[in-house]
């Protein structure tokens, strides 16, 4: 009786064109339902000033991106099958996704759409690799409007311009998303959508007093409350040359950039630009922690790139929520910048660093 | 003369039966570890945790103004969270003519300490086949700072429950899984916490150790422990329903983590005690169904290693995620980091780390010390916890089974 119970949960059934056991199945449906049940828990925390206006927006943004977190994580399961044609990584993929700290607290306890810019940045890196390289520009196109942060991505696109996997017409894209977002953000546009006027209801609480707003990067350990107007400038310039030198040295080495390739290199930059560039905020690791997670499904032995970065980029969250952090940054800084020399290694040369086992020893 | 001194001390004692050997050296060593381990206890026998001041002194003379023994189990208390087993031990504890009641209640914690130390002594035999590793088994279980500290120093009651899962241990390893789940449930019938191995319990049962019909031992251990307070007259219902008082309970909600080294320390105990404490119920539920989704999907043997690491694994995620988790609440996975040792010496790391990070919060509530940032600790028990998974993944592709 046992044995059949227990044969039956992972016995694989065919449904339509995929066979899926009825484990898969209970993690399928799980997954979300605990995920809800997480954001549910912190939804009615505000953390920007509560107006009544300011609730409403704030609500309906918990719920938009809340739909924005299961998008993603179908996208991140997509991916992840796409990359290494394993269908337990995928679900895995799936469901972490929907249960990262990260995400829950960035959509239903914060209210920030920041979800909604990832799905966008992850699903344009899944059109790439996939081969389609004018929706991918498009939909990077869509992140760039949504978020600054998309624009850590800009040197992959390049790239693939260069290597004739998108056409130059489809890049009128990402100019209008920049351009128009500069416009509703940064200049006087208005636009009544809640996403901007958080980010802008925030970004006027702040000021812009600091050169690192609680995410450990390089200014934690010099201090992020000197020389901000001049350090700010020359952080912009060499984050500029950081990102035409990635450009060039891709191109030169002559090595067409494939599957994993796009994801290595894209992970390595929404570290790198972090690190360096000013004003830099708590939810600017996100996009990296989800590609962090797509990275070691395929890396599996590297599997504490994905694990240390969620738990940087959660206590640079709190550190945001109590008003301090509980670890110095500094400190943290030192971690952040191992992941990025672990991660260069890897993009350069293919080395890489073992925490324990290695990959022909991996699931 | 010499020579038969010599002698003497190697010389080979055999239980036939059994098919024990150990020599008078081997003798000599448990003598000494057991005295020495008394000694220990011995030392700490005056000191007055805060918990005995606050709780069980007065659950003890509530106790015993009802009468003490079955009777006093019809006490009407303020707040208590034990079940009847232990109440009934205190119970009884409250009319002892002898000594008085905080060395008796460390009496009964030493006496499971050394239930627990024979416990272990059994499996690292079983495993082993060496009395020498057997006896250095149940000498290190006896040392090792927070089992001596949790029920000699502090008059905490952690080893009952914990001794009773190291029976169960062992028979399952013994291939016992009706004796193996009798034990679980004993343990159960003792403390919530018995729950941590559940996910293991599971895992075990998927892979065809263990029957469904042997769960029934958990309610039915339960249901015999209340019978004490069935007896002295108190509500079946009241009874039945302790552990949802428990898990829903209000009395350590004032921190996320009390001394613990898990997650909280790194974002800050004392914020969103409320959020944080419900979401991260979902989270824990979320990382143990990753984990048992992994560990059940695919086809391997369980060998005594993986048992062990996946126990420790699943046990430290529940720990690390769950609120409102105590210094104690990680005692599980030391036992079975100190069973590890002697399956596999190598891995010395495991059971001075796992140790090493519960004892911090130990010092804490005990002496007050906080001397290294909690935070340390946790990055500690975060590395032990990849090492577990590594390990985890490693040996159960080791041990993969062919399907064909």
């Amino acid at each position: 009786m046992d044995k059949k119970i227990t044969d039956f949960i992972v016995t694989e059934l065919k449904i339509g064109k995929w066979k899926l056991a009825p484990i898969d199945l209970l993690l399928l449906i799980f997954a979300p339902v605990f995920g809800v049940m997480m954001r549910v828990c912190v939804q009615s925390y505000y953390a920007l000033p509560q107006t009544k206006e300011f609730i409403v927006i704030n609500d309906g943004l918990k719920v938009a991106t809340g739909c924005f977190d299961v998008l993603l994580a179908i996208v991140a399961a997509l991916f992840v099958f796409e990359l290494t044609k394993h269908k337990l990584k995928a679900f895995l993929a799936y469901a972490i996704t929907l249960l990262l700290p990260v995400l829950a607290a960035g959509s239903a306890m914060w209210g920030m759409g920041d979800s909604i810019f990832v799905f966008f940045a992850i699903l344009s890196l899944y059109l790439l690799v996939k081969g389609k390289g004018n929706s991918a520009v498009i939909c990077y196109g869509v992140a760039l409007f949504l978020s600054r942060y998309a624009f850590f991505l800009l040197p992959v696109f390049a790239i693939a311009f260069m290597q004739k996997k998108t056409k130059l017409v489809s890049y009128l894209a990402p100019l209008c998303g920049a351009w128009f977002r500069n416009g509703i953000v940064i200049g006087d546009g208005k636009l009544s959508f809640p996403i901007f006027e958080s980010e802008r209801i925030l970004s006027i609480m702040r000021g812009e007093n600091l050169i690192s707003y609680n995410w450990p990067n390089f200014y934690q350990i010099i201090g992020p409350d000197k020389f901000v107007i001049e350090y700010g400038l020359v952080a912009k310039s060499i984050a500029a040359v950081l990102m035409f030198v990635v450009v060039v040295l891709v191109l030169q080495k002559g090595e067409e950039l494939k599957d994993e390739k796009w994801v290595s290199l894209s992970l390595l930059l929404s570290m790198v630009f972090p690190f360096i560039m000013p004003q830099m905020d708590e939810r600017c690791g996100l996009l990296a922690d989800v590609l962090a997670l797509v990275f070691v499904m395929k890396f599996t032995d590297m599997y504490y790139v994905a694990v240390i970065h969620i738990v940087i980029s959660y206590i640079a969250y709190s550190a945001y929520f109590r008003g301090e952090s509980v670890i110095p940054l500094c400190y943290v800084a030192f971690v952040m910048l191992f992941l990025i020399v672990v991660m260069l290694r890897f993009v350069m040369g293919g080395k890489r660093f073992y925490i324990g086992f290695k990959e022909k020893e991996n699931c | 003369m010499d020579d038969k001194f010599r002698e003497m001390l190697t010389h080979t004692f055999r239980i036939k039966k059994k098919n024990i050997t150990f020599t008078t050296l081997d003798i000599l060593l448990f003598l000494v570890l057991t005295v020495f381990a008394l000694v220990a206890r011995y030392a700490l026998r005056n000191v007055v945790a805060g918990d005995y001041k606050m709780f069980f002194e007065p659950w003890v003379a509530t106790l015993r103004e009802a009468g003490g023994g079955i009777k006093g189990l019809a006490a009407e208390f303020e707040y208590v969270d034990y079940t009847t087993p232990y109440l009934t031990i205190l119970s009884f504890i409250s009319i002892c003519p002898f000594l008085n009641t905080l060395l008796l209640m460390k009496i009964v914690s030493i006496f499971f300490d050394f239930v627990a130390a024979f416990a272990v002594m059994a499996i690292v035999y079983h495993q082993t086949k060496s009395s020498t590793k057997a006896i250095l088994g149940y000498g290190t279980l006896l040392l090792v700072p927070t089992v001596l500290t949790n029920g000699a120093m502090w008059a905490q009651c952690d080893i009952i429950f914990t001794s009773f899962i190291l029976w169960s241990v062992y028979f399952l390893l013994k291939d016992r899984p009706a004796m193996g789940m009798m034990f679980y449930g004993i343990a159960f019938a003792f403390k919530l916490q018995t729950l941590f191995m559940a996910p293991l319990y599971l895992i075990l049962w998927m892979k065809g150790k263990i029957k469904l019909k042997h769960f029934l031992f958990l309610p039915l251990m339960y249901l015999v422990g209340m019978i004490p307070a069935l007896i002295a007259g108190r509500d079946f219902w009241e009874l039945i329903s302790v552990y949802f008082m428990q898990a829903g309970g209000m009395m350590d909600i004032y921190a996320l983590s009390h001394k613990f080294p898990n997650i909280y320390q790194f974002i800050g105990t004392d914020v969103f005690l409320f959020e944080y404490a419900d979401a991260g119920i979902w989270v824990t539920l979320g990382a143990l169904m990753v984990f048992l989704y992994v560990f059940a999907r695919k086809n391997y043997t369980i060998d005594t290693k993986l048992f062990l690491r996946m126990g420790m694994l699943l046990t430290m995620t529940v720990v690390f995620f769950l609120p409102h988790m105590h210094e104690r609440y990680a005692i599980l996975v030391e036992v079975m980091a100190i069973l590890y040792l002697f399956v596999e010496p190598e891995k010395f790391y495991i059971p001075l780390l796992t140790i090493l990070c519960s004892f911090a919060g130990y010092t804490i509530y005990l002496a007050q010390n906080n001397i290294v940032p909690m935070y340390v600790y946790t990055v500690c028990f975060m590395l032990l916890m990849f090492d577990h998974a590594v390990a985890c993944v490693r040996m159960m592709n080791r041990n993969k089974v062919s399907l064909e």
